[in-house]
Formats: C-alpha cells, sequence, structure tokens
C-alpha cells in the first residue's frame, strides 16, 4: 500500500518524461528497482521478494545483513534480539517503517528486527539519509535512515478473485513454519489480504564453548538452554480505489510470542541467567488515504495506533521475592497529513505534519507513567529533471512531556535540515554523481528519561550528522551484462551528546548522560547484476563492501580515546549468486565480518575474530493442477562455523531448513 | 564464451571480498614467563557481566613486566564472569567468581588452579559468592543467595553453610565471630537490609543479627575486635556512613566525619576508606583506629587524581598503598602510592573493573 507514494510520484521515475504520468496517478511506474538505487541521491539498497527468496533468510534481519553499511547486533538464534545500526549510529537512529508508517518503541527506541517476517514481504528497502520522495509522512523525515517494509498487495490476473499461498516450514532444532496468505478480490473496487503464520522453535543448537580467545585454550561442547520461541503473526488489510482520484487502505496487524532469554554463555555455569522469559504482544491498526484533488495538487492523510505489551520473567532472581517480573505496556496513536504540489513540470513543493502520543505504564514501584506528545512537521521541495535530481526539507519536531505522578522530562524543539542532489553528466551513460547532508537527531526514550534511578529527566536529544558522496553507474542490456549497477558512496558521521549509561558513584548507581561523541568515515560499495549464461541460464549475483572507523571521540582521558567503538568490524560484507536453470534455482550467500571489540578499549584481550557465514538453497518449481508448488531446501552456516556477533552469545551453527509451498 | 562470461562475473563480485579479507592477524599473544622467586603482585580485575572477563594481571616488580590474562595463560581458561574477591591463605590463594558460581583455587607460587570448588544453589543456577574471608585452616564465602560457605583449605571441599541476612557483602573474622554485613542489594525496591549477621565460629552457627545501618558493604576488624563497617545507604534520603561496633557492644555508633563511605581496608590498625560522590575525584580517608580519629582526609598528596576507586589494599609491610581506578566499563588502572601518599607507579588497563592486590 505504501508503494502507492511511488505510483503517484512520476517524479521518481525520471527516464519517462513528467507530463506522461500526471494525472495517471494509478498507473503503476514499471520502472526497475535497481534504477532507483542508482538514481537515488542518497544510497538507497533495494531487496526485492524474488531476492529475498535467494537470500537464505528466515527473518528479516537475515535479509538485512546483506546491506552495505549495515551492523546487525545479533544475540543468535531465532529468538535472540535483533537490531540494526547503519553507518555506526546506533540503533536508535534508524527508523523501521511498514507498509509507509513507523513503527516505534518509546520505551527502549529500536526496533527488533527478527520479530519480522519475510512472509509476505514485497520488498525492504535501506534508505540511508532520506528518501527522494518527498510526499510522505513528517515522520519519514526523522531519522538518519530508515528500513522500509513493504508487503505484498494484492494483485490479480484476469477474471481471478482469490489467490495466495500456503507454505510449510521445518528445520533444524524444531523448527516449525505453517504460514497461509489470501488475497481476495471482493469488488471492483476493494481488495482484501490475510496473511497468518505461527512459527516454533526449541532453537536448542549445539554451540563450542571456549574458556578463552588463544590458541589451545579449553572448550567445551555445549546446547543452548533456554532458547525456545513461539510466534504467531496475524494480519489483514484492505485496499480500496475508490475513485480514479481516490484511494486509501488499512492494514491490521497482531504479532504474539514467547521466548527464553538464554543470556551470556556464563563460563561454569550456562544455566545461570537461563531462565528468564519474554512474553511479547504487538498491535496496530494502520489506515492510509490519498486524492488527487488536480493535475497540481495531491493529499495524503495516515493514521495509527499502536499497542505493545512486553512481560519480563526472572525466575532464578536470589533477591527475596526469588523473581524479577516487569510488565510494560506502551499506546502509541498517530496522525498525519500531507500535501503535495507540483508548481512546475520540474519543481515540486511538499508539506506534512504528523501528530504524535505515546504512553507507557509499568507495574513496578518508582514508575512514572510518562506521556510524549511529538509534532513533526516537514516541508520539502525537489527539482527534476534528465540531468539533475535535488531535494531539500526542513524538518521541525517538538516534543511535550508530561508524567502522571511524577516529573516530566524537558520539552525539547529541534530542526533538521536536508539537503540531496544527484547529477548525470552524460547523456550516454547512466553514471549518477550524487551527494547528501543531514543534520538528524534521536529523542531520549523513555527508559532514558524515566527509568527509576537511571533515567534523568533533562537528557538532551542525541545529535547525528551526514555527510555523504558517491557515485552511481548502471547499464542495461548490455552485450556482456543483462543488467549491471555499481553503487560506491564515502560518508563521514558525527554523532554528538550521545546517550550513555554512566556510573555516577559505583556500580550500582548508574545514570544516562549526553557524554558520547563518535566521529565516522567510511565506503559502501554495491555491486548487482545478471546475465544470461546461456538461453536457459541466468545467473544474478550481489556484493556489497562496507569499510568504516568509528572512533570514540567522548574524553581524551578515557582509554577508549581514539578507539573503534565496540562490535564495529572496519572491514565486512556479503556477497549473494543465484543460478536459474528453468525451474530449479542454486543460490549461495555469503556474509563475513572482519575483527571487531566487544569492548571500546580496543586490546587483544577483548578482540573478536572474523567470521565467514556460507549458505546454498536449492529452489525447485513445479506446475501443478493446484497451482505452482515449490520446494525449497537450505543449508546454513555450510561450514558449521562456530562464532558470535555479541560477545558470548553465539550463534547457531551448520542447520537445515525444507520448505513446501503452493502458489494458488 | 559462456564460460568466460561466468568466470568474468564472479571474479568481478569476489575481487572486493578477498582484497578487502587481507587483515593482519595476530593472534593475542603475550609473554607468560616469569622468572621463579620474583617478586609479583596479582591484581584480580572483576570483569563485567556477562562477558566472562575477569581476569589476573601479574607485575613483575623487579622486571617491571606486565602479564595479562595471567590466569587464562597458566590454566588455559578463564576465570569465568565477574570475580569478586581474591584472598592468599597459606600457599593458596581463592578467588570468589561470581556469576559461574565457583571459588577457584590456585596455587599461588605458580598461578595454577588445583580445584574449581562449585557455589552452585539447589536449581543450578550461581548462588553468586561474594566475599572471602579466612581463619584457622577454613575459608568463608559469603553468597547472595543469603548464605556463608565454609571451605576446608586441605580437601578443598565445602563442609558447611550457614543462612544469614539478605544478600551478604563483607565478611570478617575475629575473636572466634564471623562478621557478615546484610545488604538487602538485591532487594532495594522493597528495602535493603540493615543487619551485621555475628556467627560463631566453632558451631558454625548463626548467633545473632546487630543493627547496623541501611544496606551495609564492607566490614573489617581491629587489633582491639573493634568491628568496622560502611553503610552505604539506599542513595536516596538515607546517606552512606562509617559505623563501629565496639567490642564486646551491640550497637553501631556513626563515626562522624565520614561522608560516604565505600570500600574499605584496615591494616595495623589504620583504615584505609574510599569515600567520594559524583562528579568528585574520590579520596582515601585513613582513620586511626586506637585513636580513633581521622588522620588525614585526603591521603593522597601528590595531586593524583582518580575520578572512581574500585578498591584499595595495602602492603603490609611497606605501607604502600594499591588503588584501583575503574569506569565500570573499560579497563581500569592499579596505582601504587608510598606511605606518604606519592605515587610511585601506575599500571594502565589492567583489566575490567580492577579491584584487590595480592602478592606473589
Amino acid at each position: 500500500m505504501a508503494s502507492t507514494a511511488i505510483c503517484v510520484l512520476p517524479i521518481s521515475a525520471i527516464g519517462q518524461t513528467v507530463s506522461d504520468t500526471i494525472g495517471l496517478p494509478e498507473v503503476v511506474v514499471t520502472e526497475r528497482f535497481s534504477d532507483r538505487e542508482i538514481r537515488a541521491t542518497a544510497p538507497r539498497y533495494i531487496l526485492t521478494g524474488e531476492q529475498i527468496g535467494q537470500l537464505n533468510a528466515l527473518q528479516l534481519s537475515d535479509a538485512v545483513k546483506y546491506l552495505p553499511g549495515v551492523t546487525i547486533r545479533d544475540y543468535g538464534g531465532i529468538g535472540g534480539l535483533k537490531t540494526i545500526s547503519v553507518r555506526s549510529l546506533g540503533a536508535h537512529h534508524t527508523a523501521v517503517s511498514y507498509n509507509g508508517i513507523t513503527l516505534s518503541d518509546q520505551q527502549t527506541g529500536q526496533i527488533d528486527i527478527g520479530r519480522f517476517s519475510l512472509e509476505n514481504v514485497d520488498r525492504v528497502t535501506l534508505h540511508n539519509g532520506q528518501d527522494d520522495r518527498i510526499f510522505r509522512p513528517a515522520r519519514s523525515f526523522v531519522s538518519a535512515s530508515v528500513l522500509e517494509i513493504i508487503t505484498s498487495e494484492p494483485r490479480f490476473n484476469g477474471n481471478e478473485w482469490l489467490n495466495g499461498k500456503v507454505s510449510l516450514r521445518g528445520g533444524s532444532y524444531g523448527l516449525y513454519n505453517p504460514s497461509l496468505l489470501i488475497n481476495s478480490k471482493l469488488s471492483e473496487r476493494v481488495s482484501a489480504t490475510f496473511s497468518g503464520e505461527w512459527m516454533s522453535s526449541r532453537g536448542d543448537y549445539p554451540y563450542l564453548l571456549s574458556y578463552g580467545t588463544s590458541a589451545g585454550d579449553s572448550t567445551s561442547r555445549e546446547r543452548r538452554i533456554n532458547s525456545d520461541v513461539e510466534n504467531l503473526r496475524l494480519e489483514g488489510s484492505l485496499h480500496a480505489k475508490f475513485s480514479a482520484s481516490s484511494r486509501g487502505d488499512l492494514h491490521l496487524y497482531y504479532f504474539s510470542s514467547e521466548r527464553g532469554l538464554p543470556g551470556a554463555t556464563i563460563y561454569y555455569n550456562t544455566l545461570h541467567d537461563a531462565g528468564q522469559r519474554l512474553w511479547d504482544r504487538n498491535f496496530f491498526l494502520q489506515g492510509h488515504f490519498e486524492h488527487t484533488f488536480s493535475s497540481k495538487w495531491l493529499f495524503q492523510t495516515n493514521g495509527k495506533y499502536q499497542r505493545g505489551y512486553l512481560r519480563y520473567l526472572d525466575p532464578t532472581y536470589l533477591g527475596v521475592s526469588g523473581k524479577v517480573e516487569d510488565v510494560f505496556t506502551q499506546n502509541e496513536h498517530y496522525g498525519s497529513l500531507s500535501a503535495l504540489y507540483r508548481a512546475f513540470p520540474n519543481l515540486s513543493f511538499s508539506a506534512s505534519t504528523d501528530l504524535i502520543s505515546a504512553t507507557m505504564h509499568a507495574n513496578r514501584k518508582g514508575f512514572v507513567i510518562p506521556t510524549r506528545l511529538t509534532s513533526h512537521t516537514v516541508i520539502a521541495t525537489k527539482w527534476v529533471s534528465e540531468q539533475l535530481l535535488a531535494t531539500a526539507s526542513l524538518l521541525h519536531t517538538q516534543t511535550f512531556e508530561s508524567a502522571d505522578n511524577g516529573v516530566a522530562g524537558t520539552n525539547r524543539t529541534r530542526f533538521s535540515p536536508y539537503l540531496s542532489v544527484s547529477f548525470k553528466p552524460f547523456h550516454t551513460h547512466d553514471l549518477r554523481m550524487r551527494a547528501f547532508y543531514k543534520k538528524s537527531f534521536r529523542l531520549p526514550t523513555f527508559n532514558d528519561l524515566y527509568f527509576p534511578q537511571v533515567g534523568v529527566r533533562n537528557l538532551q536529544p542525541e545529535d547525528a550528522e551526514q555527510f555523504n558522496i558517491g557515485l552511481t553507474f548502471g547499464t542495461t542490456n548490455d552485450e556482456l551484462l543483462q543488467q549491471f549497477t555499481i553503487t560506491a558512496d564515502t560518508y563521514h558521521n558525527r554523532v554528538e551528546n550521545k546517550i550513555v549509561a554512566y556510573p555516577t558513584r559505583n556500580l550500582h548507581q548508574w545514570a544516562m548522560v549526553n557524554v558520547g561523541k563518535v566521529i565516522i568515515n567510511g565506503i559502501d560499495l554495491s555491486l548487482e547484476g545478471s546475465t544470461a549464461v546461456t538461453d536457459e541460464m541466468m545467473l544474478h549475483a550481489g556484493s556489497s563492501y562496507t569499510w568504516q572507523t568509528a572512533i570514540d571521540h567522548t574524553d581524551r582521558q578515557q582509554v577508549s580515546f581514539g578507539h573503534q567503538l565496540p562490535y564495529t568490524p572496519h572491514h565486512s560484507g556479503s556477497s549473494r549468486m543465484a543460478l536459474e536453470i528453468k525451474q530449479l534455482q542454486v543460490a549461495y550467500t555469503l556474509i563475513w565480518s572482519g575483527k571487531r571489540y566487544s569492548n571500546g578499549y580496543n586490546d587483544a584481550a577483548y578482540r573478536m575474530e572474523r567470521y565467514a557465514d556460507h549458505s546454498i538453497s536449492l529452489q525447485k518449481s513445479f506446475n501443478t493442477s493446484l497451482g505452482r508448488l515449490m520446494l525449497v531446501g537450505e543449508v546454513l552456516n555450510l561450514t558449521n562455523k562456530n562464532y558470535e556477533i555479541v560477545r558470548n552469545y553465539p550463534m547457531p551453527g551448520r542447520s537445515f531448513r525444507l520448505t513446501l509451498s503452493i502458489h494458488f | 564464451m559462456n564460460k568466460n562470461r561466468l568466470l568474468f562475473f564472479v571474479m568481478l563480485l569476489t575481487t572486493l571480498l578477498i582484497s578487502s579479507c587481507d587483515e593482519n592477524d595476530n593472534p593475542a599473544g603475550e609473554g607468560d614467563k616469569t622468572p621463579e622467586e620474583a617478586t609479583s603482585l596479582l591484581i584480580l580485575n572483576e570483569g563485567s557481566m556477562g562477558m566472562n572477563d575477569a581476569t589476573l594481571t601479574q607485575y613483575n616488580l623487579q622486571e617491571d613486566a606486565i602479564t595479562k590474562d595471567y590466569f587464562r595463560n597458566k590454566n588455559k581458561r578463564g576465570l569465568g564472569d565477574v570475580a569478586n574477591d581474591m584472598v592468599q591463605y597459606g600457599s593458596k590463594i581463592y578467588i570468589a567468581v561470581n556469576k559461574s558460581g565457583t571459588v577457584e583455587v590456585i596455587e599461588a607460587a605458580s598461578g595454577i588452579s588445583i580445584q574449581q570448588i562449585k557455589m552452585e544453589t539447589a536449581s543450578g543456577a550461581s548462588k553468586e559468592p561474594r566475599r572471602i574471608a579466612t581463619h584457622g585452616g577454613k575459608v568463608y564465602v559469603t553468597s547472595f543467595d543469603d548464605t556463608v560457605t565454609r571451605i576446608d583449605t586441605v580437601s578443598l571441599t565445602v563442609d558447611g553453610s550457614v543462612e544469614v541476612g539478605m544478600d551478604p557483602e563483607g565478611i570478617a573474622i575475629k575473636n572466634n565471630k564471623i562478621y557478615v554485613a546484610n545488604s538487602g542489594g538485591l532487594n532495594w525496591e522493597n528495602g535493603y537490609d540493615n543487619t551485621l549477621s555475628v556467627i560463631d565460629l566453632s558451631s558454625f552457627t548463626e548467633e545473632k543479627k546487630i543493627v547496623v545501618g541501611t544496606n551495609p558493604g564492607a566490614v573489617q576488624t581491629d587489633s582491639q575486635g573493634d568491628i568496622y563497617l560502611s553503610v552505604t545507604g539506599n542513595y536516596g534520603d538515607e546517606p552512606g556512613a562509617f559505623k563501629i561496633i565496639r567490642s564486646g557492644s551491640n550497637t553501631a555508633e556513626t563515626v562522624e566525619g565520614i561522608t560516604s563511605p565505600q570500600k574499605f581496608v584496615i591494616s595495623d590498625n589504620k583504615a584505609y576508606i574510599i569515600t567520594g560522590s559524583y562528579g568528585v575525584p574520590n579520596s582515601i580517608v585513613v582513620y586511626d583506629c586506637l585513636e580513633e580519629r581521622v588522620i588525614t582526609n585526603s591521603f593522597i598528596s601528590d595531586g593524583t587524581e582518580i575520578p572512581i576507586m574500585n578498591n584499595v589494599t595495602v602492603d603490609p609491610v611497606s605501607g604502600d598503598l594499591f588503588v584501583a581506578s575503574t569506569d565500570y566499563v573499560h579497563p581500569g588502572d592499579l596505582y601504587c602510592f608510598d606511605k606518604t601518599g606519592k605515587m610511585k607507579f601506575r599500571l594502565t588497563a589492567t583489566g575490567i573493573n580492577p579491584s584487590v592486590v595480592v602478592w606473589q
């Protein structure tokens, strides 16, 4: 449904003349995704459903790992927390949006992207900086980068009124994952989808516990304890075309999960902390409506209600109560109005204003009930011509903090400017130079402000600044390659007033403070192409590489000054290759990372060795009377590499998955 | 032709990969040779939770050589997760490893572990051993499961356990009694403990509890049998205090003039007390236990500033003071001051949360 924004924005399709599509907002611009990647003024990486199918990915986090500049903090296993940091700015600076509307967690400020299934996902896009589409809700202009999830829209051929997919997946460590997708055309104007999925896994994978980081240190064979997970996802949507000039949709999402938190693998006592559990329920209802008043004026409105429930239990706590139990609930109401004005064929303006009201409740003593009202207002402009694409925007943010039974945090006002440009010097070659500048911030979370004894009410937002220059190049229908794109970007980022927990007096007394300062320099490269090896054999391949330094500039007195941030490799990358031979497909994927350090002081003692994780899959389609039947077999972590992304949270070794699905 | 296309393509995509993997990859290696009979210090680095990074650092005083990760070098395995205390007793060193649920017994001369004593609850989780005291061939360990465990130093096995108050911290032994500070630290939400357990050494049973003040931490005794405690308070309306229970008395009195005391140690009847509050560098107050007066509010006399002190150890012979600094996140330093408070040397980045020192 969020792709509607693409459809009505002819200016995304530079290849076509602007007037071609004006007045025909329903026409889906059949521009290839790879073209969007190279035309963007700011790095934009798209994984289409087809590509995701070649990635041996079960969860969103598995797929996003292939994108340049991305660091996934993965605590291992299906249930382990997975957060995304783009270009070392930290998870709080990456927004995750679902069908065009930003998801939020006001308590922690970060989204567990392991929670999202890929079963009904049409495509995933990572926008560094900002999207070139200016006709969007103000909230999508806020963050330093946006990970955009777009679910499949119902599509029907001819007189078809019902289609869908049933699939069953099974795999190592008790993975059981049935799912169902149904699309139905209710009338000429209205269609509906339902998507449901169950996933459970024991997750008790074996690993090698090393009692030291040097060769020759003792090891023991262990099995992950308390790593089980059970997820239920239910989604439904309605898509309506009210008239030739207006359309809208409604989307309902429910996710419920129970999982064990296996904890760090404590030497000599892997049972310790291994009884903790987490229950998680998320619900949202979101709607989108847009209307074209004239060839010059477009309007859209978006709204959402979101509810989150989180229960945490530690049944082995040694305190008097013998347990720790926390229940947090969050509620968010969201509304947005946006307008686009196409002043001239090349020049358009947009304005958008959003209002968000968020509240959190906690069951424990000493917690206040905070409410944050946030307004975002943005004005933006965009120039588009054959040779030049440029956008500029200015976002204003105002927060109003209040708290029942407690002192409220300080209200904040911020302006966030953004500028981007892409220039194509030659008519004959699709070579572009691009640059962007963005100043953004992330607000202190409810935990940062209000967590008993830790939260600090007058905490400032954390500031981020990004500079990027890059080159993109693409060819199509070349003699050698059917399609080929390359993007190369170099960036300089700064994070100031970084919010970190800081000991105030002793180990028991921490507080959030704005002390951190980080300077980041990096290069992101991506290559992608397809070639017909023979008439019946297609090869698709992609590769990405990131080099980055993310240096702690907080305090000269600290030993970590001038050192690389923890868990940030200097070198990392990925490769993927898929060979299609008629109805058979063989895919190979690789994710690798250079050495990292688990401590901000980059001493050998905290060093984490490099790793490479290879996976392969074999996919075969059959046309049957029931529909198209697909069988996929995957071998993950082929070399059974024992590695950790987060210290003492081992990743699974070699494992297997088998998926049978029928598209009807 | 088709083969060439394929080859070209594969090469193109892997070039970057190969060139970028070319990193310097020396394994962490440091010399672990220490001359026999050498006079060394062993520094305990507590590590941080969930990181398995408790370590020992050996410092050879004669050669000015530092060996990080000494325990692992000697034993081919790490110490474990959060090592809270280390005590030398006879020819052995005892280390309480909190989350790992172990007491490591190592031979002091060689650093070789001769026993790993499990400290586990019935469910198999760690008892969370915390602090150690020694007496009469036995080692006594407080644990957060509200117990004191007795370990026999000959058999190196647990030979008794006694229940005390909530989340015991400091432990001291004097005049046939064991004194244990019950902090209640894990029960902070519903109220700390405020008692000192008095355990009879011979019967190994708790005799009584003395009310000492909210959230007591460290306990020490002087030669007269007076008991000293640092009481931490609740970090809110109840401030910390330095307390004394005079020999034979059942009441704790506040020692005036010492604010926000933290860990402390008594050596030669002088208490060296870490004090301090947020934003101000910590200082060491020296208190004369016999004369019952503060000798100095600021032991360090050469202007050295240490923002957060994690622990203090006294060399009983020379009177040198070893102060471990920390920021709880990055490796901290060990400072050595002579008895006049002038810095003799500083070892930087010994490990995460450096703490006590023993001699080797």
